[in-house]
Order: structure tokens, then C-alpha cells, then sequence
């Protein structure tokens, strides 16, 4: 479909596959006469899970990395997982920290299981009948949220609390647990930064040349035994609480604290009393919940993206698996702070082990953009990264205290499995600005159906379903699994492979384009086998008879050597750097601490959602776009028989916030900040805290009365974790007359 | 000699265990799905026991409470819907007293539909519509229906025949619901049953509904819920 209208305006007219590859070759090779390849953004998304026809990385990455334009990725579920990986490990990728956690089965053992920020019965229904199975076996359900959703409903217990202060729960959990001594010593002791000395000048681990002058690194602790400060290896019994001075070889002194010491003085900020303040929940709550996670063991934590869309969620996601750490509650089944989406294929059919030589076949690369970037390189033709000051070492942390302005011009977007015009925050901005003609000279989008990305593109082309094509798929579970091809593609629909295939033909890179899609899955299962040693012919020999086979040994669980991936081997509640994903390098960039990043877990308010903040009085109301049964994302928006059981897009108030607006239930009502608004049916419902909205999300503009939601939602960059902040937004509703 | 009849005979049931169920829907479009529904129309339907919307909460702001109750035909050992039909069309099949009906004799009189104190009944008031897709999805072994006629679950009969179960039992990702034959004491309903505090709908119309429910918190505390069907 080629577009005849202004941009945005939904008109197209039908055009051959061969003059729309025409159009698309023409314009790739002017953009990149003009502006450089780098101008042109290929942005995958996860629409489809599919390694070659979809966008885990799919055949878009193979053609941005021949053409070396740019490729967006990331962005999304960074905030809480990069703030897990500052303690479990120092690994940059948004998801990392969750693909540490057990796999959804190990739920099954816990006593304890706290659903942190997450509806699992709606958005994870795979997982929950694991958790129903620890609580036949005797396990006690908690659920932490705002809202009182269906995973509220059926755990035992549910903590309400204030959006956006999870992370001050969580030093409350920590303050309790340390002031009680419900710590895990040995495992303190063994495998975590708990008694190494900090040095309290510049942040840094005490190490034994500063006391000696030799070259011996070694970290030190203060022996309980003797009072002195010796190597771990060398004594059995460190202590973990306390200040002491030591002095170092060149005869200055300077006082030391243990790191648990620093995090008991960061968690007594907010004791349950204080917490109740500002988190709305009761301290004796704080306080049970904290002994029912320290002491009815296995416990696990599953956190969900309910904290994550947050400019602080690193740090809730450092707090809870910071609780994790001090407890012992890692590393065996049923003990998690990770969550549960662990031993997933889709970590391996996504790496670049198994799918880089794929991905790129002639070792050209495409540059990675983050998402979160995006707007500002579209809008500002530069974007603010940090420097690396040594890039074959990110330890060694940045050139700057702030990142640094870069160019990076976008001047063309090809997008695929993705609906970004949906689902990028701050939607007036994507429309008006991002994807004016102005900014953006040419747009392509590929998508099953009319989406609002699709209703902005300049060239759209209709690709096939999951059911439509042959593919290969791995989940956020330990089974990779063979996509079937049901039925024909449906009219002129092709998969991705075939589009790009064609396109690559036209560019001159058809050579690296042979055979069909499914040619390609062979290939990708022998590499994949490989990384599982003596297990490789198990799993491809399941594959070929039932098309499924599962990855990784049952058995197995992450972190049960208590070894992690971090500077010091250790799980970091305390760090000396601060890791950041973007750019992507591995290990993670990191941020010294003796800069000024902060070492521990810790509260920031967020960014806007926030009782402090002045805007509150013009626009009282916390807005969560929440993630539904209906839709996955955008996914499933036009679905007839569930639009019959959920009509139309509307707003969740509880009965004091509607009744303070003099509004009814069925009111149609506008939901309005001062970026953008919606026009939608309110549904007055007490599931709803006070001072917070809820709109289910995924929907498309042409549903509203008015208006879009996510208009609502505000881009802010965060320059550690680079997660875009849904949530962490404020509106208002009143009345609309329709 | 009668009892000894009721013995051989087999009679289907489920137990649909509450504490389970999440309100999902996944049986309910599998089953409009699977059996062909036209728009509007459901055999299976999960409603929220709550608040006043799909999916909200009753109670108080500070004691919310909410959960879900899958409501199909429950398949009455005494079925209103059989006594009231005036042709005949609604009946119980011998072999093993499954309600269903005859959508050659039904003449969308509706009696059946107001009769049901589940109200489960469907009528097609107009020609069905099929707006998903413009098709049929599912089984072709279901049979058809068309404008006059009143439907309604089935117990998947066709699959049932074919040594299956129901639809809405194997697409359960929760595995909240359970079928088999309840005359069978090794069933694994019959052993649900004897295991659970179950309840039925409506106990008092003496209908004898061939459907258990498992409560929501396993106390037969609180019968707010299962009161509340209509």
C-alpha cells in the first residue's frame, strides 16, 4: 500500500509487491546517498517472537546489519531488570536479570511468593498455575500493588501500596530484616560484598595494597575474632555490622565501614514507621511481610513491569534482589528475587552466539540505537550517550560525569512486528513531531494489520501471521519450539523473509538471501544444540519428533554455586560502579561510584508521579496504563469475539476520586494532562487506590472518542537504565460531554 | 432395578474449582471458538463476582473482594428447560442423560430460555453473524444452527462421543476445570467431590445440576457468589 494522502491522513492505494520493493530499494539507496546508511532506522520489535519472520532478532537485523544502518532496540522492561543486574550481574541488556531468575516451574517449591508490581493471572495466565501449585503445597501468596487486581484476589495477603515508593518498601523489608538479624550470615559471608570493608573517603572497597603496599588486591574484612582486618580466605568469622578505622601504607588513617553496615544506614532512613509514611503501608505489615520472606523459606520474589515503567525503577529492582542477596534466597528451587522467566529459549535464539553469524552474515554491523534514543535523534538529529573512557574495558567507567551529545541523524524508519506509534510514551510527539515529514523522510512499515504506525507510514506492506509462515521460536521458558505454517498466507501477505529477501535482491545483497525462510532452521538449531554440550542431541532429536524441545536441564538453577556475574564474584548490594545498558557493551559501562553515582539500593522520587511534586495539584492523578488479558500490548486489538466481552477503551477511577469529580459510572469522561488526552467510559471501580487511574493499554486511536492514552505518558530518558516510564505519569479527569 | 440402571448409565459432570480460576475467558472463547457461535452468542461465560463490570471489585475500598464463576449448561439430572419445551426439542439422550437439543423440532419459542435458572439458553433472534473472520471457525462436527433456534453448551457432545473432553476443560491453562463421568466413584470428579466442600447452583429447585463448584477460599462460607446467577 502506497500512501496518496498527507502523512497520517489513512489514505493508500494498492500497489504490486514489485513497484512498492521499488519504492522502498529507491528510497534506502537515496537516504543513504544523502544522509549515510546510519540515516535509516530498522526497528524490530516483539509483535513476534519468531527468530526468522519475526523480530527475536528476525530477517530485519540480517538486512539493517548488511546495509549498516541503525538498529533500534531495548528501551522497554529496562528500568527494574538493570537495577536486579546491578547486584546479580553486571551485564548490560534490559532483560538479562529476569533471564537469571529460575524458570516458571520452580515457582512450584516456594513458602513464600511475593508478586511485586505484577498481575500474573492476566499477564503471565502461563505461569500462575504454578504459583496455585505452591499454594496447594502449603505456600503463603503475597501481592504488592497498587491495585487490587485478580493476583490480589487470590493471594493471601495484598499490600496496597503508594505508586512509584516500591523501592522504599523494599530498604523497609532490608531495615527489618538486617535490625532483626533475620540475615542469611554463611551466605553473606560466602557470597555477597556483606563484610568487605568500604572506605569511607572515596566508596571503594578496602583492598590489602592499600594496607601493605603490595600488589595483592584482595579484598579485606575486619576479623571478629582477632579485630583485625585480614583477607576472607584467611579467617572464617568477618563481621558484618560496623565502622573502624584502619590504617593504610602510607601512614594516613581512614575510617571503613562493612557493606552491610552502609546498607543498614541506607535502609534505617526508612523504618517501618517511616515507610508507612510515605508508602501508604501499614508498619506492621512492612514487618510481617519482611519475617515471612526472611523466615517461611524458599522464598521467592516475581516482579513484574508494574515497577518497571518507573524513572526509579533500577532502584526497586536493586532493593528486591538486594533482599534476595541478604537472605540467602537465590540460587535454589523455589528462592528467587528474579522472578520467574529464567532459563527462557528466547535468551538463546535472540544471542549473538546463536543468531550473530545469522544476523550477519558478512560481519557488517548495524549500529544499536537505544529506543528510548530514538525520539531524540528524530527530533534533534543528536542523541546523549555515554563515553566509554576506555571501550575495551567498561570498567573502567566514563569519559564524562554526564553523558555526551552525539550526532545521529534519523532520517528514515523501517519497522517491523512492532507498533511503536502505539507504544511509544508521549504520542502527540510521535505523530506530530517523529513522524512528520519534516523530521522523517520516509517511512516503511510492515504489519499484519492497519495499526496506528501503519496509518503514519508512507509505504505499508502486509506481512503474514505466526500461522502462516515456517518458524522456529523460543519463549520466556526453557522450550524452543518450531512454528508451524497452518495455512497459506492469506491474499498477497508475505513473511518478513520474503520480503527482505526480495529487497535485498533489488540492493545487491541477494546472495545472503537463499532458499525460504525455513531453509534457514536447521541451521539455526545446530548452532543452538552446541551451546548445551551432551544434552545437544537430546534436544534436536525432541525437536524433530515433537517439534518442541526443551533447552536447559530441569535441574538446573541459576547462581546455586553462589557465584555471580559481578566485579567481585559476589551478589553487589554494595557496587563501585554503577552499570548502565546503553551503550551495549559486555560487561556493562559503569559509572564509578567515587563520581557520585549512588553505590547502594536507594529511593529517588520518580520522575513525575510523585506526592511532592508541585504539579500534582493541577493533575492529582497517578496514571498506570495497565496490561490487560484483552491485548498483548497492541496485539489482539481487533479481535471480535473479545471485543464483545471488552467494547471499548475506558478509565478505572475508584468511587471517591469519581464521586470528588462529580462523575458516575458510564460517564464518558476525558483523561488530560499537559501533554496530550483521551476521551474514554469510566468505570468505577475500588480496585483503584486513591489519587490513581488506571486505562487499560493497547488500544488503537480510531477506538477512542478522542484522543489516545498514550498521549498521556511522558518519554523521560533515564541515563542509567534507558526504560521508558509509563506510569510515572499524572493526569486529571472530568466530565466530556458526548 | 432402577438404581441398578443409574449405575451402568454414565453421567457427565465437571468441577470447576474456583480457587483456581482466574477469570481468564480462555474457556469461554475456546468454546465460542470451537463450536461456531455467531456474534453475540455464548455457551460459556465467566463472570465476575464483584463489582458491577467485568473484572471489577465488590466490597469496600479497604476489604475489596472478587472472583470468577464459569457458567454453562449444567447439564440438570431434572432440567426445567426439558419439562417446559412444548416439541420436544429439548432432551435428555438416553445413554447418559445429556440435555440437548433438537434444533429440527426447537420453534424458538423461548420457553426454556426464561425457564433456566442458569441462563445459559442462547436464542438467534437473527440470522447469525460471523464478524471474526467473515467464516466459521472450528469443528465441523458441530452442528449447525440458524435464525429461531435456541443453543447452548453441549458438553462438547460430539467430543465427548469420540472419548474426548469438552473444549473448555483441555484449553483451562489454569486447570480449573475438571469433566468425567460422575456415576464413576474413580473419577477424577467423583473424587473432587468427595475431597472439596462443593457446592451447586441452586440447590433448592431441585434440579440436581451435574456441575460442582469448588468455592473461592474451599470454606462454604460465603455463598454470595454462587446465589448471585441470576
Amino acid at each position: 500500500m502506497k500512501r496518496v494522502g498527507k502523512r497520517g491522513e489513512n489514505k493508500f492505494e494498492q500497489i504490486s509487491w514489485e513497484e512498492a520493493i521499488e519504492i522502498l530499494a529507491t528510497n534506502l539507496n537515496r537516504l543513504r546517498e544523502k544522509y549515510g546508511s546510519k540515516a535509516v532506522a530498522f526497528l524490530p520489535w516483539s509483535g513476534s517472537y519468531a527468530a526468522i519472520n519475526g523480530g527475536m532478532p528476525g530477517t530485519i537485523k540480517r538486512f539493517a546489519n548488511l546495509f549498516e544502518g541503525s538498529l533500534v532496540i531495548d528501551g522497554v522492561d529496562f528500568g527494574l531488570p538493570t537495577g536486579m543486574s546491578q547486584v546479580v550481574a553486571n551485564m548490560a541488556g534490559g532483560m538479562a536479570s529476569l533471564f537469571l531468575g529460575p524458570e516458571p516451574k520452580d515457582l512450584s517449591y516456594a513458602k513464600t511468593l511475593i508478586f511485586w508490581g505484577t498481575n500474573i493471572t492476566d499477564s503471565q495466565v502461563h505461569n500462575w498455575h504454578f504459583a496455585l501449585d505452591a499454594m496447594e503445597n502449603g505456600a503463603k501468596l503475597i501481592c504488592i500493588d497498587p491495585r487490587y487486581s485478580e493476583t490480589a484476589a487470590k493471594s493471601h495477603d495484598w499490600v496496597r501500596i503508594r505508586p512509584g515508593s516500591d523501592s522504599v518498601l523494599a530498604l523497609s523489608m532490608i531495615q527489618v530484616i538486617i535490625e532483626e538479624n533475620l540475615i542469611n550470615r554463611d551466605y553473606c559471608i560466602q557470597h555477597t560484598v556483606a563484610p568487605f570493608l568500604v572506605r569511607q573517603d572515596n566508596g571503594l572497597f578496602l583492598r590489602q595494597s592499600e594496607i601493605d603496599g603490595s600488589d595483592n588486591s584482595d579484598y579485606l574484612v575486619m576479623d571478629a575474632e582477632s579485630n583485625e582486618i585480614k583477607t576472607l580466605e584467611s579467617i572464617s568469622n568477618p563481621k558484618l555490622l560496623g565502622a573502624f578505622e584502619v590504617k593504610l601504607h602510607n601512614g594516613n588513617s581512614l575510617q571503613v565501614k562493612t557493606s552491610l553496615q552502609m546498607l543498614k544506614e541506607e535502609a534505617d532512613k526508612y523504618k517501618p514507621s517511616e515507610a508507612e509514611r510515605i508508602t501508604t503501608v501499614p508498619a506492621k505489615k512492612i514487618i510481617e511481610i519482611a519475617r515471612d520472606y526472611a523466615i517461611n523459606t524458599p522464598s521467592t520474589i516475581y516482579p513484574g513491569f508494574g515497577i518497571d515503567r518507573w524513572d526509579n525503577a533500577d532502584q526497586v529492582g536493586r532493593g528486591i534482589a538486594t533482599l534476595g542477596a541478604i537472605t540467602g534466597q537465590i540460587g535454589k528451587k523455589g528462592a528467587s528475587p528474579l522472578g520467574s522467566m529464567g532459563q527462557s529459549a528466547l535468551q538463546y535464539t535472540i544471542s549473538d552466539k546463536v543468531m550473530g553469524p545469522w544476523t550477519s552474515p558478512t560481519g557488517t554491523e548495524a549500529e544499536l540505537l537505544n529506543f528510548v534514543l530514538l525520539q531524540q535523534a528524530i527530533l534533534s538529529g543528536k542523541v546523549d550517550m555515554w563515553e566509554p573512557k576506555d571501550p575495551s574495558n567498561p570498567l573502567a567507567g566514563t569519559t564524562a560525569k554526564t553523558p555526551v551529545s552525539k550526532d545521529w541523524p534519523i532520517k528514515g524508519l523501517i519497522l517491523t512486528t512492532g507498533n511503536v506509534v502505539s507504544n511509544h510514551a508521549e504520542q502527540k510527539v510521535t505523530i506530530e513531531d517523529m513522524f512528520s515529514e519534516e523530521k522523517l523522510d520516509f517511512i516503511c512499515c510492515i504489519d499484519m494489520f492497519m495499526t496506528d504506525t501503519a496509518r503514519q507510514s508512507d509505504l505499508f506492506l502486509p506481512c503474514t501471521s505466526w500461522f502462516e509462515n515456517d518458524d522456529i521460536v523460543g519463549g520466556l521458558h526453557p522450550f524452543v519450539m518450531r512454528m508451524e505454517k497452518a495455512i497459506e498466507p492469506m491474499g498477497e501477505s508475505k513473511g518478513d523473509w520474503e520480503i527482505f529477501k526480495l529487497l535485498a535482491q533489488k540492493m545487491g545483497y541477494g546472495e545472503h538471501f537463499q532458499g525460504e525462510a525455513k531453509d534457514q532452521i536447521e541451521d539455526i538449531l545446530d548452532v543452538l544444540g552446541d551451546l548445551f554440550g551432551d544434552r545437544k542431541e537430546k534436544i534436536l532429536k525432541e525437536f524433530k519428533e515433537n517439534g518442541i524441545a526443551r533447552l536447559s536441564d530441569p535441574d538446573s538453577v541459576p547462581f546455586a554455586d553462589g557465584v555471580f556475574y559481578t566485579r567481585t564474584g559476589r551478589a553487589e548490594f554494595y557496587s563501585e560502579g554503577v552499570a548502565t545498558v546503553f551503550p551495549k557493551t559486555m560487561p556493562a559501562l559503569q559509572l564509578p561510584v567515587n563520581e557520585g553515582h549512588n553505590p547502594l539500593p536507594h529511593f529517588e522520587p520518580p520522575a513525575e508521579a510523585w506526592i511532592d511534586n508541585p504539579l500534582i495539584k493541577k493533575y492529582p492523578l497517578a496514571l498506570s496504563t495497565l496490561h490487560t488479558k484483552w491485548r498483548v500490548h497492541t496485539t489482539f486489538y481487533d479481535v471480535a469475539a473479545l471485543r464483545e466481552m471488552d467494547p471499548e477503551p475506558v478509565v478505572y477511577l475508584n468511587r471517591k476520586e469519581s464521586a470528588k469529580r462529580g462523575l458516575t459510572d458510564g460517564d464518558y469522561v476525558k483523561v488530560f494532562n499537559n501533554r496530550g488526552h483521551c476521551v474514554v467510559r469510566l468505570v468505577v471501580d475500588d480496585s483503584i487506590n486513591d489519587g490513581g487511574a488506571a486505562i487499560p493499554k493497547g488500544w488503537q486511536r480510531h477506538q477512542f472518542k478522542e484522543g489516545g492514552y498514550q498521549e498521556l505518558t511522558k518519554n523521560h530518558v533515564n541515563t542509567v537504565h534507558y526504560g521508558m516510564s509509563f506510569f510515572d505519569a499524572l493526569v486529571e479527569v472530568e466530565k466530556q460531554k458526548i | 432395578m432402577e438404581n441398578k440402571d443409574k449405575k451402568n448409565k454414565k453421567r457427565w459432570g465437571m468441577v470447576i474449582d474456583l480457587t483456581r480460576c482466574v477469570g481468564c475467558q480462555t474457556c469461554a472463547v475456546g468454546c465460542k471458538i470451537k463450536n461456531n457461535l455467531a456474534d453475540g452468542l455464548w455457551w460459556n461465560r465467566v463472570i465476575t463476582v464483584g463489582g458491577n463490570h467485568i473484572d471489577t471489585a465488590g466490597g469496600t475500598y479497604d476489604h475489596p473482594m472478587r472472583y470468577s464463576i464459569p457458567l454453562n449448561c449444567q447439564n440438570c439430572e431434572n432440567p426445567i428447560c426439558v419439562d417446559v419445551c412444548p416439541t420436544g426439542a429439548s432432551y435428555q439422550r438416553d445413554e447418559d442423560n445429556l440435555v440437548l437439543i433438537d434444533y429440527d423440532k426447537c420453534i424458538g419459542c423461548r420457553a426454556c430460555v426464561e425457564a433456566c435458572p442458569y441462563g445459559v439458553r442462547v436464542p438467534n433472534t437473527e440470522e447469525p453473524q460471523y464478524e471474526h473472520c467473515n467464516v466459521q471457525l472450528g469443528s465441523d462436527d458441530v452442528t449447525p444452527r440458524y435464525q429461531g433456534v435456541v443453543e447452548k453448551c453441549t458438553f462438547c457432545v460430539e467430543r465427548i462421543d469420540q472419548g474426548l473432553n469438552p473444549v473448555c476443560i483441555d484449553v483451562c491453562p489454569e486447570r480449573a476445570r475438571f469433566f468425567g463421568d460422575l456415576n464413576d466413584e474413580d473419577s477424577d470428579v467423583s473424587t473432587l467431590i468427595r475431597e472439596n466442600p462443593v457446592e451447586t447452583l441452586h440447590p433448592e429447585l431441585g434440579t440436581n445440576p451435574s456441575i460442582y463448584f469448588i468455592p473461592p477460599s474451599k470454606k462454604k462460607t460465603t455463598r454470595t457468589g454462587l446465589d448471585f446467577i441470576k
